[in-house]
């Protein structure tokens, strides 16, 4: 026999919070301060500076909420490509991963260009190259290509050396700029005259700060980073959130004190300084923080270019880790060549990935000119928190009951809609910035796509989150759009109970029937094992064809998955059903849950009607009990039991508890909802209970009918866990037939179709 | 000081307060979740009212 077990190597556990956190401020303060201070001054005015860190400091909060929820629920190296693809699938998420790899990789070579035209220029200040025979753009290339291989060797020797030498990097440059803004802190109490310099604020209107904060965004990205360390975190749940929230904290926090400092720096009327002092910094541009710094402590300058070559050099460290990861990822699910996936086994580092990226970084680094094609990796970096954004939206509504969170983000989800919408206007607003990044955005997308289509596609492993359809048979399409009912069987007795009451809503509806048996493979079983779990769904179908296949058109479907209401609402969506009728064995075994762990969320999230049986058997209903309160769900009840009962001798009893307060009028509802209701209006009784005890009225009264037709409760999901409604403890309690009707529509319905 | 300096300065105080408030309350989520030993959204919900 064939030994298929195979032994891989694995990333090793070696970061703790403080080499992520630093890992995170590294990449974050790497030249966006630097160079984006003196551009936000010369565009805003003096308050522009710090307005842009203080507002972009918001957004990027938000968006840190976005990736601490992910990354404490999918702890893996990837970052926003495992997102995408637990999101929506294979082909996005390969447009994510590709994107997160250019954009770290020229980020990287960026900082390595950085590096080498500040110690270029350091090294000629001394006199130190004038024997060396190369211009200064050749000596500044030789010597980026240098650093960066120094840095791809650092990143080879393993993450805890990457994380101990990143650390001492970017913890050198932090404490340099917040001593930086102490000593403006101390100027300014010293000297408050310098306050002065702060007036005008915003001399050419608030609308200046889209086109600043636009510009220094990139300055708050280093949460990628921190996602990507999902594989060598230790304790990842807790530790990527929270070195997340401190470095977007710690940096925004240093950039408003550095941004206070630069402006204080200068005195007005000071020697060389000409006009206002805000004016004259603005003026330099790029280097306005230089000249500001320079005039604020005795040798500024050299501590500057200190500075900037911590800086560059950790934030170099920090992305060529990030484009690693991502380009691994992407090779360990055969995205790209499983050539990507390979990994060291004495360092536990991914070598081929790191050879790629830094082959990438260099040619780059050498090759092309740097600020357009660092504008392109700043708007590569806003889509991808864009899609980000989208993600966390799209998984809290789909699996939410499925993952492990380490982080919830509180007012879910208004945080991240805030943040997708800033970083759409930031994005158009970079247009004006660098029309070639606006160029090369689509190019990268569009070769990502091919490479997609033309080799990814055919290679990439399935996953064990994704749903895979194993037998199908489509009924003939009938003349028009019809109500479509879709019926999820589980065994042969769970079909015979369900079949007479899908016979007779069919049957109203003129529906066609389509079959559904989700196969639930265990977590610890390979999804080539479904077969050995479809028998009884199979047995089961073919029991319900055995009634409906002659009256109605039928279509079957046989899918596993990892779970089955995730499964159904898939289905649901993808076959665009009309209703959806389902079985309940009237037992909740699992904590947090109403209904159960399979219905609550299939009731939750799937976008069209939803009918829920319990105990119903193959019985008549005669005596029909329909307990209504106005709920929005009530009317389609109403409808569901009209279609139930007995048309010759059946009744339906509407039942109103009342405890005096909230008064509602059986007969004005039955009114507005005349059309819906399949049954003389001389057949249904109207019955009122005077308690405040509804549940146990219901339940007393329930006693003495063959079925309760119950509105599910309109609660979202947030209300319902915080205690149990009427309907949930009704259909807990009944041991009446019962059966709960939710209806689509609204705008909950809508997301759910489309999200 | 200007009206501009006024208000730019009420959204500096602001968004730094904002961001204050958020960090804390992320940060006692965090350990909150992981003391208790928490997992799904809906177990995360609950407790958090229970906790109230």
């Amino acid at each position: 026999m064939e030994d298929k077990s195979t032994v891989s190597a694995e990333l090793s556990r070696e970061l703790g919070l403080f080499p992520i956190t630093m890992m995170g401020l590294g990449m974050m303060i790497g030249a966006g301060v630097f160079l984006g201070l003196g551009n936000s001054i010369f565009i805003a005015g003096p308050g522009g500076g710090m307005l842009t860190f203080a507002l972009n400091g918001v957004i990027a909060m938000f968006t840190a909420m976005s990736y601490a929820e992910l990354s404490s629920a999918i702890p893996r190296a990837g970052g926003a490509y495992n997102y995408a693809r637990l999101a929506f699938g294979r082909g996005t998420s390969f447009i994510a991963g590709w994107m997160e790899w250019f954009a770290s990789t020229v980020a990287g070579s960026l900082y390595a260009v950085t590096f080498a035209i500040y110690m270029v220029r350091y090294f000629e200040g001394l006199g130190i190259l004038t024997w060396v025979p190369f211009s200064t753009v050749i000596n500044e290339k030789i010597l980026a290509v240098i650093i960066a291989c120094f840095f791809l060797y650092i990143n080879y020797k393993g993450a805890s050396t990457t994380g101990k030498v990143g650390a001492i990097c970017t913890l050198g440059q932090t404490l340099f700029l917040v001593f930086i803004g102490l000593v403006g802190i101390f100027v300014a109490i010293k000297d408050p005259s310098r306050l002065q310099n702060f007036s005008p604020f915003l001399p050419y209107g608030w609308s200046k700060l889209l086109v600043t904060m636009g510009f220094t965004y990139v300055a708050f990205e280093g949460y990628e980073v921190i996602a990507q360390t999902g594989d060598e975190a230790i304790d990842p749940r807790r530790n990527l959130p929270k070195a997340m929230f401190y470095s977007v904290y710690i940096v925004t926090l240093t950039y408003i004190v550095v941004s206070f400092a630069t402006l204080v720096a200068v005195k007005a009327g000071s020697p060389g300084v000409v006009g206002a002092p805000w004016f004259w910094i603005g003026q330099f541009k790029e280097r306005g923080f230089g000249e500001a710094v320079s005039r604020l402590m005795p040798a500024g300058n050299f501590l500057l270019t200190l500075a900037v070559i911590f800086a560059s050099t950790s934030a170099l460290n920090a992305t060529i880790y990030s484009a690693t990861r991502a380009s691994y990822a992407l090779g360990r699910d055969h995205m790209l060549p499983s050539f990507f996936a390979k990994i060291s086994k004495k360092r536990k580092t991914p070598w081929a990935a790191l050879m790629m990226t830094g082959a990438v970084l260099i040619l780059v680094a050498t090759v092309l000119p740097t600020m357009d094609v660092a504008s392109s990796a700043s708007i590569l970096f806003l889509f991808l928190f864009f899609l980000v954004n989208i993600c966390v939206i799209k998984i809290r509504l789909n699996m939410a009951d499925e993952l492990t969170y380490g982080y919830i983000m509180p007012f879910f989800p208004v945080f991240p809609v805030i943040a997708i919408i800033c970083q759409a206007v930031l994005a158009v607003w970079l247009v004006h910035m660098s029309l070639i990044a606006w160029i090369v955005l689509p190019v990268w997308i569009c070769s990502g796509i091919g490479i997609y289509h033309f080799y990814s596609k055919y290679r990439a492993v399935t996953t064990e989150d994704e749903i895979q359809i194993l037998e199908e048979e489509k009924a003939p399409e009938g003349e028009g759009k019809e109500y479509s009912i879709m019926v999820p069987v589980a065994n042969p007795k769970n079909a015979l109970d369900i079949v007479r009451t899908t016979y007779m809503l069919c049957g109203a509806k003129k529906a066609r029937v389509e079959l559904l048996h989700m196969v639930p493979v265990p977590d610890q079983a390979p999804l080539t094992s479904a077969d050995e779990y479809m028998l009884e769904g199979k047995e089961g179908i073919v029991e319900a064809m055995l009634y409906l296949a002659p009256l109605f058109p039928l279509s079957t479907t046989i899918r596993y998955c990892r779970n089955i209401a995730r499964g159904i609402v898939s289905a649901v969506r993808e076959k665009k059903t009309d209703m959806l009728i389902m079985g309940w064995h009237g037992k909740t075994k699992t904590y947090g849950f109403n209904l159960g762990s399979t219905v609550d969320p299939i009731i939750e999230r799937s976008p069209c009607n939803v009918v829920i049986l319990k105990n119903i058997g193959r019985r008549k209903f005669k005596k029909v009990l329909v307990p209504l309160a106005g709920g929005p769900n009530g009317a389609f009840a109403l409808e569901i039991a009209s279609i139930l009962a007995e048309k010759d001798d059946g009744q339906i009893v509407i039942f109103t508890v009342t405890d005096g307060r909230k008064p509602f009028d059986p007969n004005q509802f039955m009114d507005e909802h005349q059309d819906k209701i399949n049954l003389s209006r001389k057949k249904i009784a109207i019955k009122t209970a005077h308690t405040h005890k509804v549940a146990q009225a219901i339940l007393k009264e329930s006693k003495n009918y063959d079925l309760i037709v119950l509105g599910y409760t309109g609660r979202p999901m947030i209300y319902q866990v915080a205690g149990n409604s009427i309907p949930e403890i009704v259909a807990r309690r009944s041991t009446t037939p019962l059966l709960i009707a939710k209806a689509a529509g609204g705008i909950r319905s809508w997301i759910h179709r489309w999200i | 000081m200007d009206a501009d300096g006024i208000a730019g300065w009420i959204i500096i105080a602001a968004a730094l307060g904002f961001i204050t408030y958020l960090l804390i309350w992320s940060h006692s989520m965090i350990e909150r979740i992981a003391n208790k030993k928490l997992r799904s959204i809906r177990e995360i919900m609950k407790n958090l009212h229970n906790g109230r």
